[in-house]
C-alpha cells in the first residue's frame, strides 16, 4: 500500500502513528523540505500535547457535545425540502407519484403515502419499508435505492431499525433522524460527518430505539461536493433529500 | 558511530550516514528560513554532534527524526535567548545536562516560552470548540491515544487511507481555525 507521507503529518504531534507509519512520515520529511518544516512548526503543539494536564483539558473540550451546526438545523427545519419542492415539484411529481402508486400497499395499515413535497417524499410505515426498494428518486443525476428487511419493527416502537441504502452512483451521504420535537440527530455515518458512498455498495443505517424519531432524512450529494452550500444545492437540485416517516 | 538496533547503522557509507546527511540539509534549510544561513549551519552542526554523541544509541529513523526536531527546537530557543531578541526565553542547559530532558522540564522554560505555551493551549482550545463532526471525533480519538488503525475500526472507514485523508483535511481545518499557524 502506498502512503502519502504528508497525510500522516497529523498523527505526529498527537502520537497517533504506528511504527511503520512513523517510518513513512519521517522518510518523507527527509525528502520533502515542506513536510519537514511542517513537522518543525508543529513542535510546540507536540510539546503541549505531551503534557498530560493540557491534553486532558483539550480532550474535555472535544468530548463536549458540539453546538448544533447551522446546516443540520437547516436540514431539520424542513426548509431543505421546501426549497427543493419549489423547484422540483412540477418536474418530479409525475415520477414520484408513479413510484409511490406502485408502492401503495393493497391493505391499508393506517399509514399512507402523501404527496411529495421535495425531490421525493415517502411516508411509509416501517413494516413495508421494503417497498422502498427500487425507488429511483431523482432524475437529476442523483439517485438511491433503499431497501430494508421485511421484519422491521414499526416506527414509534423502541425496537431497533435498520435501513439499507444503495446509492446508484458514488457520492456523499448523511442520514439524520428528526426527533418528535423536530430536533435532528445524525445517524449515519457514526461520526456525524458526511460519508463517501460508492455506487452499488450498500450502507446500513442502524437506528437504536427507532421510536425516538418522527422522521428520517437521507441527504445525498455528488462525490466531492462541497457541502457547505447545501441549502443552495438543494434549491438547485444538486442534492437529494429522501424523507421517510410514519403518517 | 555505533551499530544500530533496528537495521540502520550510523557510520560512513551507511544508510545512517545518508539519513544524517538528509537531516542536516533539512535542518539547515529550515533554520535558514527562520534565522540566518550562518546560524543555520551552526545549529545543524550542533544538532548532528548531539545526535552522534549523546544520542548515538538512537538510530532508528522513527526515533532519530523526532529527536532531531526536538533538538533543533531547543537550539532555536537557545539561540534566541542568547541573541536576546525576545528577552529571557529559557534557561541554558547546565554543563552535561541533557537538553531534551531539560525541554521536558517545565521549570526550565522561561516566562516568555511558558506564556507562548499557554497562548497556544488557549488558541487550540478555542479552535477545538469550533471543530465539528468527523474532525472533532477524530481529534478526540487521537487525544484518547488511539492509533490510526483503531480509528479506522471505530469510525468504520473502509481503508486506512481514508482515515489518513480525513485526518489530513481535519488538520488543515484545525490549522485554518487557528489562523493558519500553530504559533503566532
Amino acid at each position: 500500500m502506498t502512503i502519502d507521507p504528508r497525510s500522516l503529518a497529523g498523527g505526529h504531534a498527537t502520537g497517533t502513528l504506528a511504527p511503520e507509519e512513523k517510518r513513512e512520515l519521517y522518510r518523507g520529511a527527509l525528502r520533502d523540505q515542506e513536510l519537514f518544516d511542517a513537522l518543525m512548526d508543529e513542535e510546540p503543539l507536540r510539546e503541549l500535547l505531551e503534557d498530560s494536564v493540557a491534553r486532558q483539558r483539550l480532550l474535555a473540550i472535544v468530548a463536549e457535545e458540539e453546538p448544533q451546526r447551522g446546516m443540520l438545523a437547516w436540514l431539520a427545519s424542513g426548509w431543505a425540502t421546501a426549497a427543493a419542492a419549489l423547484l422540483f415539484a412540477v418536474a418530479l411529481i409525475p415520477l414520484a407519484m408513479t413510484v409511490l402508486d406502485r408502492q401503495r400497499p393493497a391493505d391499508d395499515s393506517g399509514f399512507g403515502v402523501t404527496r411529495p413535497t421535495g425531490s421525493l417524499t415517502v411516508v411509509a410505515p416501517a413494516q413495508w419499508a421494503a417497498a422502498l426498494e427500487g425507488v429511483n428518486t431523482d432524475p437529476a443525476r442523483l439517485s438511491v435505492r433503499t431497501t430494508a428487511p421485511k421484519d422491521l419493527e414499526p416506527l414509534g416502537s423502541d425496537r431497533p431499525l435498520t435501513l439499507r441504502v444503495v446509492p446508484d452512483r458514488s457520492g456523499r451521504a448523511m442520514v439524520i433522524g428528526i426527533g418528535q420535537g423536530g430536533e435532528p440527530e445524525r445517524l449515519y455515518p457514526g461520526d456525524g460527518e458526511w460519508a463517501d458512498v460508492e455506487a452499488d455498495v450498500p450502507i446500513d443505517v442502524r437506528v437504536v430505539a427507532a421510536g425516538r424519531f418522527a422522521e428520517y432524512r437521507l441527504i445525498v450529494v455528488e462525490a466531492g461536493a462541497d457541502v457547505r452550500d447545501l441549502p443552495a444545492r438543494v434549491a438547485e437540485g444538486r442534492a437529494l433529500v429522501l424523507r421517510v416517516r410514519p403518517d | 558511530m555505533t551499530a544500530a538496533t533496528s537495521g540502520i547503522v550510523l557510520g560512513a557509507g551507511t544508510e545512517g550516514e545518508a539519513i544524517l546527511r538528509q537531516l542536516r540539509e533539512r535542518i539547515v534549510r529550515f533554520a535558514a528560513s527562520r534565522l540566518s544561513r550562518d546560524v543555520a549551519e551552526d545549529l545543524a552542526q550542533d544538532t548532528l554532534v548531539l545526535l552522534t554523541t549523546k544520542y548515538a544509541t538512537v538510530t532508528s529513523i522513527e526515533d532519530l527524526v523526532p529527536l532531531a526536531l526536538r533538538i533543533v527546537r531547543f537550539k532555536i530557543i537557545e539561540f534566541r535567548r542568547k541573541a536576546g531578541r525576545r528577552g529571557e526565553l529559557a534557561r541554558p542547559p547546565a554543563e552535561g545536562e541533557d537538553p531534551i530532558a531539560q525541554l521536558a522540564d517545565d521549570k526550565s522554560w522561561g516566562p516568555e516560552i511558558q506564556m507562548q505555551r499557554r497562548e497556544l493551549a488557549d488558541r487550540l482550545a478555542e479552535a477545538l470548540r469550533q471543530l465539528t463532526g468527523r474532525c472533532r471525533t477524530l481529534f478526540r480519538l487521537k487525544l484518547e491515544g488511539h492509533k490510526f488503525a483503531d480509528i479506522q475500526r471505530l469510525l468504520g472507514a473502509r481503508t486506512i487511507n481514508t482515515v489518513y485523508t480525513w485526518d489530513l483535511r481535519c488538520r488543515e481545518r484545525l490549522l485554518a481555525l487557528m489562523g493558519g499557524s500553530w504559533q503566532r
